[in-house]
Order: C-alpha cells, then structure tokens, then sequence
C-alpha cells in the first residue's frame, strides 16, 4: 500500500485505525439519459468521490434525495460500473471497471432500504440465510445450526421460532434484521448499509443502529451507512461525509461535524433537522432547490444557494481545504490563500447578520468557517 | 374518567390549572369516545378505540404514532373520509362553525353554529369538507390528478363551492393562491409532474386553503420530502397559520418535528390516544411509558452521545392486540393489572396546564416512577423563528370574505 492514496483522501494514514479495508480514489458515475426527444444528456451523479473504510469504523454518507449518496453505494458495491476512478480492496486495485469476482461479493455486502422489498415473499427465513451460505460455498455440515446463529447475531429470538417464518409475518423491524443476516452470512469485510432505518417505525430504529454499532465493535466490520437523518448520523458514525449534488462537499469526525460545521450546506442541513433539544433555532429562509445533475452549476455546485457565493465559486470549483484534524470542506471560503475575500464576505454577513446565521453553530458565520 | 389534581400537590397557591390561553373557549372540533372498526372477514379490527380529542381556534394540534397506530383512520373518520371497510362503530364528532368573518380568533360575531360531522346530510358534509376542513394528503404525486394542470386542479376546488364565480376571477383566485405558497403564476399551467416534490406539496396546501378552511389536516405532509424543504414548508405553513389563524392537526410519525411545531400532542399506540400534553410538557415531563420510550428514540444533534435503547420490541398487530393495555409487553413498568385490565383515561391536573395519559401508574394508587414523574415545564408551544424580514402576502380574497353557510347553499 502506497501513501498516495491517503493523501488524495486529504488525511495522513492513521495508525490506530490500521489499513482501510476498502479505499475509493476519485470514483465518478455519469448516467446517460434522454433529454427532450432526441437529446441525450449526462447524469453526472457522483463526482471524484474518495473515502477510506477502516475496520471497526461506521462511516455515514448523509445528504439529501439526489445528491449520489445512493450511486455511491452502488459504485462501492460494484453493482454499477465507474465512469472512472479506482477503487483499492484491503490496499489491492480491484480493476473496478470490470464486473466483480466472487471474493468480492462476499466482502462487501449491501443492506437496502425497504426489507418490505429486499426480502423474497415466497421463501422462509430459513432459505433466504441459507442461499448465500450455498452459493458461497459455506454451507458446511450443518446449515441450520449456522442460521440459527445467525439469527441469534442480529437478535432475533427464540431463533427457533423465527427461521420458518416467511417475511410477511415478520415486522419491518424483524425483517430488516433478517436482511442484516443474510448480507453477514458471508461473513464481510464491509457492510454498505443504504437508509437502513428509514423505512422502520421510529421506536424500532435505534435497535437496529445499535445493531450496526455492534457489528463495528465486535466484529470489525467497517461499515458505510448512509442516510438522510444527520442526527443518527452523528449517533452511529465515527466520520461523517455530507454530500450535496453528487459532491463530498465536507468530511468530519461526527462530533465535530455537528458541532462545528465548516460549509454552507452543512449548516443549512443542520438548521433545518428537527432537534427539540436545539433551544435556539436559527433558519436561513428559502434558499432554493439542488441542482439539475444533468447540467451542474459551474464552479462550486452550491453557489446558487450560497449567501457566502464569491466570484470565484461561479467559475472555479473549490478543492479540498483542511478545516481541522480530519475535518476538510470543499470551500473556497476556507481558502488559506483568500483571507481577504474571506475577511470581505465576514463584513458583508456582519451587515446582514439575522439572515445569515446558518447552523446551530455558537460562531458568527463566516467567523467559524475558519 | 379519573381526575387527579397534582396542581395543589405541586404547591401552586391557586390550586387550579394555568389557563392554557383565551382560546381555551373557542372549541373548533370536539371528538368524543370516537372508535373505527375495519370490517373483515372474521373479526372486526379496532383500528381507533374509545378516543376523545379537542382542537381549539388557531390551535396546532399534533397526532403523533406508528404506522398502524389509527392515527390517520380517526382523521379521515373524523372528516367522514373513511372508505370501506371501516366503519365508526362509536362516539360523536362535532365541528363548531363560526359565523363567517369572524374565523380568526377574536374577532367576535356571535356564538357558533354546531355541525354534527357524524350526520348522514349529504349536504352538510359538503359544505364542511374542503370550506371548513380541508386535507393535506401526504402524497402529493398521487393526490394531485396527472392529467389536469395545477391551474384547472385549484379551479375546479373553486367552481364546485362557488358557481356563480366567473371563469376569470377563479383563475386571479389560483395565481394568488400559488402566490401564496411561494410559487410562481406561470406554474398554473404546469402538470403535477413537472414540478418537484416540494412544489406538489406547496400546490396541496394551496389547494386545501383555497376555500378559508378553519381545520387544516395534514396527514404526514412532509415525509416524503427532504430535511431542507420540509423546514422551508413549515415556516411558510406556520406564518400562513398565523395571518390566516386557521387551526392544523399534524398527523405524523416524527415527534421531534411536532415538538417544534405542536402546541398541543396526542400520542396514540394501537388505536388508543396514550397520552395528551402540552408539546414541551410531552417532552421534557411524559407521564406515559410509550411516550417516555419514543422521546429517547431519536438521537439529538446537541449534548453528550450517549447509547439510547428505543423501545424494545414491535407495535403489535391489531388483529391481535395484547389484553390489557396494549403497550404492557414493551413496558418496563407493567404490573399484573396491566396485562388483564385496559387502563383507565386518567386526567391530570397540573400547574403547566391539564394533561391526559392512558396508565394505570397515573391513577394516583400507585407510585409513579421518577422518568414519569418529572415536573412539567410551564413553557409551551412552537418554537419555530420566523426570520423577521419574511411577510406572506395574503390576498386579499383569502381575508375577511363572507363564505356560504349551509343555508345559503340549502337555497
């Protein structure tokens, strides 16, 4: 394993965490699709996406409905082939543009959103945990003591009870358990878990995140676990990474993520998540929509939202800039080299100081950009 | 139904309840023993059972539960909306209708009119729905007919509850209604599916308030939608609440956002309403154990992290709901009566104001546990800041116009 990998993820490699099981350098989906009648146009759904998965660690994807956190999944899980991009499975390049192999499959698994969907009606419990096992070739002598285990890893107890059931008569719950055991019958490296509450009743939620977070700490599964709720998020994760319109736009250790956001985006998502422990709401006002993917903004894709938007940001898209200890933003506000533009927007949000207090962060904005 | 006082216990020196505020009067909907029964083959389903829910004049009312919790039955029951195979098999519903001009609070003219919902006058119904109660369905996609533009779905709202209306006035009526919501007039000739999801949602609200409702219900409004347009909704439904002082029941599955909206909650577990309090008083001081499990169940942006549990177990099946109270499988409080006996409506009397919760650990015999027993703050309501340079224009034609009354349509 080279560095250079860590470094185009913009953090020096840390030893506590060891090597990242699986590592994407620059992965980007572009979708073709018809524009009008005859036209054809360009998804640029996920744009030099780079991220490492350590073992023992949740990651969390959070951003809103579009915004290629759903395209990451599939590129991570190789269901869909990159446009370009690499990606690097236990420091090994995986040859991502090909189809992958067996190994692979197994190592990284997917847990969708809808257990209503993923899961076959028509088949018991008992066969939906054993087909992985036989396709994977660890069927082994006893297949039912190995689903019992199973079903007893994710709780589902008496396990006797639940392996003949078939998933109607199971509840969301339950049934997002089961599709939780049947992508850890494999036994994984990686789980992908893409809006895996979100479909659940709100008092079934944190047992099955509790679920996850004991899979990290027992069993060391690096997890990527994307969703929508900023706060599970920062319930769940070790890192956050926010994306807005196909772009990591901002990565962070949780706490810090909600506690001192760096980017416009970041605090608008903040202002707008219902928190009642959050005495003091600030909300920016109507800020627009996200954009078309088809035909992104140029420059920084969040600048026809941004009340911070400098001349810069409709031209030149910003880099990666380093906010914190493995905090970056992809801002130019946070530009060492523009302290001046930075110091004039400050004054011109000074003036207009109600409408732009964006998160729930204790700094004036853009004072706490910096 | 048990009344206990805890005011005077609490030391208040006037020994009765604070007054909840001058609108404590101005009762909008009353729902008395209300139960629903989906009819199927074999036994009846008790979808809503024996619930009993006020919304007063230019109140927020929030109607919080899981799926399958009869929350959405009681409100499409309520407003006679319910299709086959649900049936209301008890209890009364009864709108007060006050007299037109005079709809937001305060602004007298006589006493209301009381209209009879459960009433089987055809007529009657049809001058309620829409006029005075409007609905707010939670798929606008699906809600909103494909095939019509937005321009003809609000005009044929207007033909049909105002006839004699010109053609060209409903069409000024429409673009000022879109207005309203924050969308543009040239939208009017749009198809539902050009437009994004929050846009939909933004057409179904200005749909619904095109006729002055005094009750808007919303059923989940913006679950589909995303973090950031939800909150955009709300501020415009809140501000739109204040000038126009209709009266909202939010039914949804998420309580942090009604404690941000809510003056008032009710929460309902298995077709019962569980417990019934000032937002921050559900909150910070619940008296019901499903209460007390479902605000620990979502994790806060603020504060220490620390492991929270959620409520073990699932909602139960309602073809198969528990004996007793029906929570007792998942409480870590039950006691022998609770899995024989169902839990009487015990109401309590407390400084911050009267509260209902659905237990027998209320009913004054027991001892309550310390979670279900902390005082109740005082502070209530909406803590939603409405940035101060933001004014909706009301149109004109939404303020103070006389509406038909069942006489005039009658006629």
């Amino acid at each position: 394993m080279t560095a250079a990998p860590h470094e185009a993820f913009g953090r020096a490699a840390d030893p506590d965490r060891g090597e990242p099981v699986l590592e994407a350098i620059g992965i980007t989906k572009h979708y073709r699709v018809g524009v009008g009648t005859f036209k054809r146009g360009t998804v640029h759904a996920a744009e030099d996406i780079s991220l490492a998965l350590y073992p023992g660690a949740v990651t969390a994807v959070v951003g809103e409905s579009g915004s290629g956190k759903s395209t990451l999944t599939r590129m991570l899980a190789r269901t869909q082939h990159l446009t370009s991009g690499e990606l690097l499975f236990e420091g090994r390049e995986v040859g991502a543009q090909k189809a992958p192999d067996q190994d692979y499959r197994r190592a990284v698994q997917l847990v969708l959103q809808d257990p209503f969907a993923s899961l076959n009606p028509t088949h018991t419990v008992r066969y939906i945990l054993s087909r992985p096992l036989q396709i994977h070739g660890l069927a082994g002598d006893n297949v039912e003591q190995t689903v019992l285990a199973l079903l007893r890893r994710v709780a589902l107890e008496p396990a006797e009870q639940f392996i003949d059931k078939f998933p109607h008569e199971l509840s969301g719950g339950q049934r997002q358990r089961v599709s939780i055991a049947r992508s850890l019958a494999v036994q994984p490296r990686v789980l992908i878990a893409d809006e895996p509450v979100s479909m659940l009743d709100v008092s079934i939620r944190l047992g099955v995140l509790n679920l996850l977070a004991d899979l990290r700490d027992h069993e060391r599964i690096a997890i990527l676990y994307v969703t929508h709720d900023i706060a599970s998020a920062r319930y769940l994760a070790d890192t956050i990474m926010v994306m807005y319109a196909g772009r990591v736009v901002e990565v962070a250790p949780a706490a810090s993520m909600t506690s001192h956001p760096a980017h416009p985006y970041t605090k608008l998502l903040l202002s707008a998540a219902p928190d009642p422990e959050t005495e003091e709401k600030t909300w920016v006002g109507e800020s627009g929509a996200p954009p078309s993917l088809v035909d992104p903004p140029s420059g920084c894709r969040f600048h026809p939202r941004c009340p911070f938007a400098m001349d810069i940001c409709r031209t030149e898209a910003p880099p990666s800039f380093p906010v914190d200890v493995d905090h970056t933003a992809e801002c130019w506000l946070l530009d060492p080299a523009r302290t001046d533009a930075a110091a004039a927007s400050r004054a011109a949000a000074a003036e207009a100081e109600p409408v732009v207090a964006v998160g729930p962060s204790d700094d004036a904005l853009p004072g706490g950009l910096l | 139904m048990t009344v206990i006082n805890r005011a005077a216990q609490a030391g208040d020196p006037a020994g009765k309840p604070a007054d909840v505020g001058a609108l404590i009067d101005e009762l909008l909907l009353d729902v008395k023993g209300f139960s629903v029964d989906y009819v199927t083959e074999g036994d009846p389903v008790h979808a809503v059972d024996d619930v009993d829910l006020q919304i007063r004049r230019g109140e927020v009312v929030g109607l919080a539960g899981e799926s399958g919790s009869g929350k959405s039955t009681l409100a499409y029951a309520v407003t006679r909306l319910l299709r086959d195979p649900g049936v209301i098999t008890a209890g009364e519903a009864h709108f007060y209708d006050y007299p037109a001009g005079s709809y937001r609070t305060g602004s007298g003219g006589g006493g209301p009119k009381v209209i009879d919902l459960l009433t089987d006058d055809r007529r009657v119904l049809q001058v309620v729905r829409w006029s005075r109660i409007a609905v707010v369905f939670q798929s606008a996609l699906q809600a909103l007919n494909p095939v019509y533009k937005v321009g003809k779905l609000i005009d044929d709202v207007l033909a049909a509850h105002d006839p004699r209306s010109s053609k060209k006035s409903r069409r000024v009526r429409a673009a000022e209604l879109l207005g309203m919501v924050g969308i543009s007039s040239d939208r009017l000739d749009s198809y539902p599916h050009q437009l994004s999801g929050g846009m939909r949602q933004r057409v179904m609200i200005a749909l619904a308030l095109a006729l002055r409702p005094h009750l808007l219900i919303m059923d989940e409004p913006t679950t589909a939608l995303d973090v950031v347009i939800q909150r955009e909704i709300l501020e415009e439904l809140m501000q739109l609440k204040e000038q126009l002082g209709f009266s909202v029941l939010f039914i949804t599955h998420d309580l942090s956002l009604l404690i941000e909206i809510a003056d008032t909650i009710a929460v309902m577990y298995a077709g019962r309403l569980v417990e019934k309090a000032p937002a921050q008083a559900l909150f910070r001081a619940p008296r019901h154990p499903y209460t007390y499990g479902l605000t620990r169940s979502f994790p806060s942006l603020r504060g220490e992290k620390k492991v929270m549990t959620g409520i073990p177990g699932s909602p139960p099946d309602l073809r198969n709901v528990p004996s007793g109270c029906p929570f007792h499988p998942r409480c870590a409080w039950a006691m022998p009566e609770c899995s024989t006996t169902e839990p009487p409506r015990i109401q309590l009397q407390e400084p911050a104001g009267t509260r209902e919760a659905l237990c027998w650990l209320q009913d004054g015999r027991h001892q309550v546990p310390v979670e279900l027993g902390l005082p109740s703050p005082v502070a209530s309501g909406r803590q939603l800041i409405v940035p101060p340079d933001a004014v909706i224009a009301i149109p004109e034609s939404l303020q103070e116009v006389a509406e038909p009354t069942i006489e005039e349509l009658d006629a």
